[in-house]
């Protein structure tokens, strides 16, 4: 078992000891997790003989984050501990009606909760902010409420990383602004109470953090829409998104996938005026795995460049060779590799089914960032199992 | 990106503004979503319709569909080659797969074959017309009126195929796109306005979400003559609830799938056998409903673990050959859906997955019978090919896994010809050579449902 309380959130973290930890995280699953050791033997993988060096790391052998999903009945034989020793089955939200659950321990948890607040803080500064408006669900409505399975609770895995982002100075002034609107179905933030909130912060010249899901955020533009209101927070605003949700956005401003998020970006810097969207950032993770990505907007790209933090790697694979590819502007499928928080399941090397750009290998062109760059472009699967054909599960 | 405007066909006016984007890899829809007043307009107008189509001659409406097919014969048609750079993206096939499909249709639309297509299907075209002698009675085809077709996924001749059903029935046709392939049906129906637009305007093609309840209500609300389903189970589910709630004739086409069947061939016969299977696999990427995701192997001297490594190699082969290039969707669900039987068969040493190159073709080997269950995973270029030890035990596969009411057209190879009567008692609907599951043949049904049958309703009258 690798401990992670060395390297998350360690912006010196060297490239020799991730390796090290890498080899003893992977020899540890393969001891402990029977179907990711019939993997690497059936890949010839051996991680003490063939991870040497970094430019290895492709070799290691992946788990796709389908893998997880509830129907393919695989989920707790890709665990190395027991599953009466899980504590949380952290779920995803299954938007495709299909979850992901990952049986995860309270150290696992503490692992991911810490990844993501590096990655917030380290994009939003660590001064606290006056006041935190956030537009994920309460935690504190949600955690502990979900069904028992075996001596574990179900747990939605987004629902924590509301509890790291956008820190206060007072923990009064973190405000969850999502309600269940029993009658449509879904959270919804009252608009006009919101609007009267950033009033006051404006006019008092108070610091405001906005973080969540865009999802939920579009209840900015709606309200905006609604009255023609605007603000003036220049600098003392920050926006981090999270938990995604972008189609919602999209067919709210009637653009197309490629424009939307720098049309939602330059909407949001109008209506707060914030003057900068390198004041706005977008996160990137998800249930399989316990990292996190952290991205700034990019007004040449039209989007979000993520980086990858020293404690993670991220390969971008040719779809159709599945070797890396190397030249910036190059798509393929993305995967996360990640030693640390994943010490009860096969998940340090993640292969998810989204599809990526890599932006450059080096240094950031925009925020000067070291180390690999990357767009994330969205799915690359519409359903898991069947593609879209005359006989497709997929109905509309 | 290039971005298509589709209008709703058969639509008066639009009232709404919004355009809905549905964007597919390099290219976009701007589709109107049809609002429910809209909806009940377009049925209201096409059951207004219904007399005067039922009293048109068939010939006219035969004559429209040929000349609409000597359109889209033509190279230099705009919408031809518009619809030859559209299509093979939202389908997935390869442009000569498109091409071939395209060439298939125009056949289907000669005039001889539509009225051979009647002929076979309903008797003659005078019983649309009228009373015709059968013994001591009278005989006749009415049709149904305001046909509904509720579309899925991303067979584009589909929505052609349901206008033809329409006019070769006399009936008023309502077609609602489907997001995964909303174009084709309204191109060709504008096609038809082309060649006349009295007949065309017996056809609406719309579009509306699947979510849209209201938008449902409102069509069924104005009294069907019928609703078809076509494609996935939860399209099937929504469309029967709607039928039953308003007591409308309603006809399942949901999803089916095809097998084949290979009796303890010989290893001479082997090449042949595979080669042929191949070509129901490989040139539809194993979208084609028709093409097997499951072969169950008889052995006899050729054991079901070398049929499956020469059917491997001779997918390979072909699809060398072909311009298709996976999608990363494609891609990304073979990988997963690779894992899937590395750990449930490999890894348990109930079979073994086959593949070639790294995202090339792939033949699940598998000891046991397959499921329902491995329906969902073996698609696109995956097959599974399955271990029988005598032919009786394919039979109870396809009733005891539940299999049988899932499945359409089986391709057969063998001495046991006896089987066949097995096979289609057992759920299948028609029976070919390997190789041939995906021909088309006016008056066959792949899946049992003889459309021009459905969409009439046959009366009889005693000599009065």
């Amino acid at each position: 078992m690798v401990g992670w309380e060395h390297a998350i959130g360690n912006y010196h973290l060297q490239e020799d000891q991730f390796l090290s930890d890498l080899v003893a995280a992977l020899a540890f699953q393969i001891t402990h997790s029977e179907v990711y050791r019939f993997l690497c033997t059936r890949q010839n993988f051996s991680p003490t003989r063939d991870l040497r060096q970094v430019d290895d790391l492709a070799r290691v052998p992946y788990i796709t984050s389908n893998a997880f999903k509830v129907s393919r009945r695989i989920y707790e034989r890709l665990l190395t501990i027991s599953p009466d020793e899980v504590t949380y089955w952290t779920s995803s939200s299954g938007t495709m009606g299909d979850r992901s659950l990952v049986g995860r321990t309270a150290t696992e948890m503490a692992a991911y909760r810490r990844a993501y607040r590096a990655g917030f803080l380290e994009f939003a500064g660590t001064d606290a902010f006056d006041e935190s408006l956030l537009f994920f669900p309460d935690p504190a409505q949600v955690i502990g409420r979900g069904a028992k399975l075996r001596q574990g609770t179900t747990e939605p895995f987004g629902i924590f990383i509301g509890l790291e982002a956008g820190d206060v100075r007072e923990s009064a002034s973190r405000h969850y602004l999502p309600e269940w609107d029993a009658d449509r179905q879904q959270f919804a933030v009252n608009g006009p109470a919101l609007f009267q909130r950033l009033r006051y912060l404006d006019a008092a010249a108070k610091t405001v953090y906005l973080g969540g899901a865009p999802a939920i955020m579009e209840s900015i533009l709606r309200q905006h829409q609604d009255t023609g209101e605007a603000f003036s927070f220049g600098g003392r605003c920050k926006v981090q998104f999270g938990s995604g949700g972008w189609e919602v956005v999209q067919k709210l401003l009637g653009v197309s996938k490629e424009c939307v998020k720098l049309e939602f970006v330059h909407r949001l810097c109008d209506i707060l005026r914030i003057g900068e969207s390198s004041l706005v950032d977008d996160s990137y993770g998800a249930t399989e795995t316990a990292g996190a990505l952290m991205g700034h907007f990019s007004p040449s790209y039209g989007d979000f460049l993520f980086h990858q933090p020293p404690w993670m790697r991220v390969i971008v694979r040719n779809p159709q060779t599945l070797a890396p590819v190397t030249e910036p502007g190059e798509r393929g499928l993305l995967e996360l590799v990640m030693p640390y928080g994943a010490s009860s399941y096969a998940g340090v090397a993640i292969l998810m089914d989204d599809v990526a750009e890599l932006v450059t290998h080096h240094s950031c062109p925009e925020c000067g960032r070291a180390g690999l760059s990357i767009r994330i472009l969205g799915r690359a699967v519409e359903a898991a199992g069947l593609s879209p054909g005359c006989g497709a599960i997929i109905g509309d | 990106m290039e971005t298509y405007v589709l209008n709703p066909f058969g639509l008066d006016s639009i009232r709404g503004e919004e355009r809905q984007i549905v964007e597919h890899g390099p290219i976009a829809f701007r589709l109107y979503a049809a609002l429910p007043e809209e909806i009940t307009g377009a049925a209201v107008r096409l059951k207004a319709l219904n007399e005067p189509a039922h009293a048109r001659p068939l010939g006219r409406n035969i004559e429209a569909l040929h000349q609409a097919g000597l359109l889209w014969s033509d190279p230099s048609y705009p919408s031809r080659q518009e619809a030859l750079k559209v299509l093979p993206i939202l389908s997935h096939l390869s442009l000569a797969m498109v091409e071939r499909e395209m060439e298939e249709m125009c056949r289907l639309l000669h005039r001889e074959t539509l009225y051979r297509w009647i002929e076979r299907e309903l008797g003659s075209v005078q019983m649309m017309e009228s009373w015709q002698e059968n013994g001591d009675f009278l005989t006749h085809r009415q049709p149904r009126g305001l046909i509904f077709h509720n579309l899925s996924g991303n067979a584009f001749l589909l929505p052609a195929l349901c206008i033809i059903f329409g006019l070769l029935t006399q009936n008023t046709t309502l077609l609602k796109m489907a997001t995964a392939e909303p174009y084709f049906g309204v191109r060709f129906a504008e096609s038809l306005r082309e060649v006349s637009p009295e007949i065309a305007s017996d056809v609406a093609v719309l579009y509306w979400s699947a979510r849209d309840e209201a938008c449902y209500h409102a069509l069924f609300r104005q009294g069907l003559g019928a609703a078809v389903a076509w494609g996935d189970l939860r399209t099937v589910q929504t469309v029967s609830a709607l039928a039953g709630q308003y007591r409308t004739r309603f006809i399942d086409h949901g999803a089916r799938f095809g097998i084949a069947v290979i009796d303890r061939i010989t290893r001479q016969e082997l090449p042949q056998v595979v080669q042929a299977l191949a070509r129901d696999i490989v040139p539809w990427e194993g979208y084609a409903c028709i093409s097997p995701p499951f072969i169950f192997v008889v052995e006899g001297e050729v054991k079901a673990l070398e049929f499956a490594e020469a059917l491997l190699a001779s997918m390979e082969s072909m699809r060398e050959e072909s311009d298709f290039q996976a999608s990363f969707s494609r891609n990304s669900a073979t990988i997963a859906n690779r894992e899937y039987y590395f750990f449930h068969l490999e890894a348990e040493g109930r079979g073994k997955v086959l593949t070639s190159g790294t995202l090339g073709s792939t033949v699940v080997y598998s000891e046991s019978p397959p499921t329902l269950k491995d329906l969902e995973f073996c698609a696109g270029q995956m097959v599974m090919v399955c271990r029988a030890t005598e032919l009786e035990s394919v039979y109870s596969a396809l009733v005891n896994n539940g299999l049988g009411t899932h499945c359409q057209a089986a391709a057969f190879y063998g001495k046991g010809k006896t089987f066949l009567d097995r096979l289609t008692f057992a759920g299948i609907s028609h029976i070919t050579k390997p190789g041939d599951l995906n021909a088309k043949e006016v008056g066959f049904s792949h899946d049992g449902l003889f459309n021009l049958q459905e969409l009439t309703r046959l009366v009889t009258r005693s000599r009065l």
